[in-house]
């Protein structure tokens, strides 16, 4: 136990896990922020979609060896998150299918590119590559300092996105149809909702990699939705049960060696089963 | 309110110092190294090592300690041995070979670790011109056999 608590201690004083403890906070609390009107409009798994788009721009990046994946990685998952919107309103491909057609196929994508031009790509290391973003083992703790600076302020703006367009963005979660009735464009807010779902995703991969994004998205909703019933409530509750989480789950993975992203979901859902109890004892106490 | 950020803000000043503390106390023990991996877990080891490759010019120079399984390799092309620290990822699925020569004159493999031995190593990072290519090395005083193979 004292080695563990020795090796956390020397393990901060490492620029790399500085860097990480700052980017962490800041994922967790945008991702628990949208996950609550995702998982009410039962759009859970557009971040899984919306992920497996983002390894395929990350995996072209790669390939170009850019030096900053972000600049590609965002504006494709942005116009992803556009497509599949207007796919589910507009076209013959509907919903679930569709989210279904383009995560498979970028994830396929992605990975046949990687294997294609593995010898073109700067790093030379293509399994660790492939690892880190599909799990990531241990991609938040290779941050750069202009890492954390887009991740600041992509949260920033998403938090501010949040706060400016609260009522509006509760309006089309309940009652997307009597919002629309009541003069309100739902169409522009959802596809706003859909880029800042996107922006996300992209920096949520960092920390848990693209094949458990919808962990961090779901599990904090889902488990402020068992103790409490107002949207205010859950959201304040998703976000700090979020950034608890993250950290609790970074805090254990540094010194035990353990993978980040599979290790946060993992305190993610016992978090989850936590809050499970807490809302049975809470109804017991309100209706014995 | 107020007494709960003061508390809060003290327990966090604490974990700070208690950290810088433990920092000191280790490089005070080893004073000529500069980053010092030997006593970190396998997920660090592996994002610095990504983060020292992704930039070796800002590690030129520096000494790093290191731990991990030896093993060695042959390379027809320029007829010598190499000889690395292998370090695996937590997920088990990527490993990195931290290349480094052992300064002096010594015969391999009568002078070197069996394979898959755990040792330790500290030395100075380097870079080296070969085959038209720049590569990385650790030039190391010596060996520190941990533990034999299974």
């Amino acid at each position: 136990m004292m080695d563990i608590w020795t090796t956390l201690m020397y393990s901060l004083t490492f620029s790399t896990v500085q860097r990480a403890l700052i980017a962490t906070p800041l994922i967790a609390l945008c991702s628990s922020l949208l996950g609550v009107p995702l998982v009410l409009k039962r759009f859970s798994l557009i971040g899984d979609g919306l992920s497996h788009v983002a390894f395929g721009a990350m995996a072209i990046a790669t390939v170009l060896n850019l030096t900053n994946s972000f600049l590609l990685v965002l504006p494709v998952t942005i116009l992803c998150a556009i497509l599949l919107l207007r796919m589910g309103q507009n076209s013959k491909i509907k919903g679930d299918a569709a989210i279904a057609m383009i995560s498979v196929g970028t994830l396929a994508g992605g990975y046949l590119i990687m294997n294609l031009f593995k010898s073109s790509a700067r790093s030379s290391n293509f399994s660790a590559d492939v690892c880190a973003t599909l799990f990531g083992s241990n991609s938040i703790l290779t941050l750069s300092t202009l890492d954390v600076w887009l991740c600041a302020a992509l949260s920033v703006a998403v938090v501010m996105f949040f706060l400016l367009f609260y009522h509006k963005i509760f309006a089309i979660t309940f009652d997307e149809d009597f919002a629309s009735a009541t003069g309100m464009n739902a169409k522009v807010y959802n596809l706003l909702l859909a880029i800042v779902i996107a922006v996300v995703i992209v920096l949520a991969m960092k920390l848990v990699g693209a094949l458990l994004i919808s962990a961090l998205v779901i599990f904090p909703a889902l488990s402020a939705m068992r103790v409490f019933k107002s949207f205010k409530r859950v959201v304040l509750c998703a976000v700090i049960f979020s950034v608890l989480c993250a950290l609790l789950g970074i805090f254990i993975s540094i010194p035990t060696g353990t993978p980040v992203g599979s290790t946060i979901v993992a305190v993610d859902i016992a978090g989850f089963f936590l809050f499970c109890i807490l809302g049975l004892i809470k109804r017991r106490r309100v209706h014995p | 309110m107020k007494k709960r950020l003061t508390a809060l803000l003290l327990a966090s000043m604490l974990l700070l110092a208690v950290a810088a503390c433990t920092a000191k106390d280790m490089q005070q023990n080893e004073e000529r190294i500069d980053i010092d991996l030997s006593g970190l877990s396998n997920t660090l080891v592996f994002a610095e090592l990504q983060n020292i490759y992704a930039s070796p010019q800002d590690y030129i120079g520096q000494t790093i300690k290191i731990n991990g399984p030896y093993f060695a390799s042959y390379y027809a092309e320029t007829g010598m041995y190499y000889h690395y620290v292998l370090i695996v990822d937590a997920a088990a699925c990527c490993q990195a070979g931290v290349e480094f020569v052992w300064k002096g004159e010594h015969a391999y493999p009568a002078d070197y670790p069996d394979a898959q031995a755990m040792i330790e190593v500290s030395g100075v990072f380097k870079s080296y011109e070969e085959l038209g290519q720049t590569f990385y090395h650790l030039e190391v005083e010596g060996i520190q056999i941990i533990t034999d193979p299974l």
